[in-house]
Order: structure tokens, then sequence, then C-alpha cells
């Protein structure tokens, strides 16, 4: 039975879109490109969801203190 | 199948000297140009603007910022010489 750390389905994830979701009302949808062990992200082609507004990103650097979620493969709803 | 992985310290290693949109938590951003950066996300932004929903607030020659304010730090690759597009 093979035991999927956290940080492996991140890893996993790497090259695709994910959907983050922050401790505030903020989302992220962008490619996944890096991460580090305090979850900072490294993503591309990023679209910003706050308080009802859109925002394009080409990358970012999104800081790991606020994330709250992360979802592979997701999309902004 | 080898795919890339660029972490915190290669992104920071492309965006020095960059223009650089730095977006605080409590949603005020600064766009400056990037001389410097830590582990922490503390940065130096020279010429920098402040923006406070997409309002122009300040303008300052050189600003030390507290890394645990940082939100995101957002960069352009495809250098395009315009004036700071606040959509």
């Amino acid at each position: 039975m093979t035991t999927i750390l956290p940080l492996g389905l991140l890893d996993k994830a790497i090259s695709s879109r994910v959907w983050i979701l922050m401790k505030d009302d903020r989302e992220f949808e962008g490619t996944l490109r890096g991460f580090d062990d305090f979850f900072n992200m490294v993503l591309e082609n990023v679209i910003e969801l706050d308080g009802g507004k859109k925002n394009k990103l080409e990358s970012i650097l999104l800081n790991g203190t606020q994330i709250c979620l992360i979802v592979p493969g997701g999309e902004i709803s | 199948m080898s795919h890339e992985k660029r972490t915190s310290a290669d992104f920071f290693k492309q965006v020095f000297g960059r223009t650089v949109n730095v977006k605080l938590h409590n949603r005020t951003e600064y766009i400056g140009v990037l001389a410097a950066l830590d582990g922490n996300m503390n940065l130096v932004l020279e010429q920098c603007e402040e923006y406070l929903e997409q309002k122009l607030i300040n303008k300052y020659g050189q600003i030390l910022l507290r890394g645990n304010n940082v939100l995101y730090i957002s960069a352009k690759f495809n250098q395009k010489q315009q004036q700071e597009e606040e959509v």
C-alpha cells in the first residue's frame, strides 16, 4: 500500500493546472511550476479571483502562508 | 519524462531587476523594480508606485517591504515597453 504524502501529491501536479483557495475568499488558478516546503508556489498563466474581480497574471510566486486548499486539475468556478 | 521544476529560488533569480507587481494581503499593490529579495519574501523595490484598488496613491524611490505582508510577487517576462497598465 503506497503512502502519498501531501507534497508528493503536489509534485505530481507540477506542469498541470491547479486551483488554490486562500484563507480569505480569494482564489487562484494557474499552471504549477514549482513549490517549496512552505507551500510557496510558482504559478504561470494565473487567474486571480478576488471579491468577484478576475485578474490575469503571467507568472507569480504565491506566498504559502495563506493557502488553504489546493485542487490539482481544478478550476475557478 | 523530465519536467523542469521551478522553485521559489529559481523564480527569485529570474525576477531580479525586473518590474514586479507585489500584492499584499490587504490588497495594496506595489509596482516597482526588484532590487533585493530574501527567503522571507522581504523585498526592496525601487521607483515604486503604490496602488490601492487600481488607484495610484503614492510613489517611492526605494522601499523595504516586510515579507509577511506579501500575498504574491508577479512578474512579466514579455518585456513590453508600455506604461504601467492597471486594468
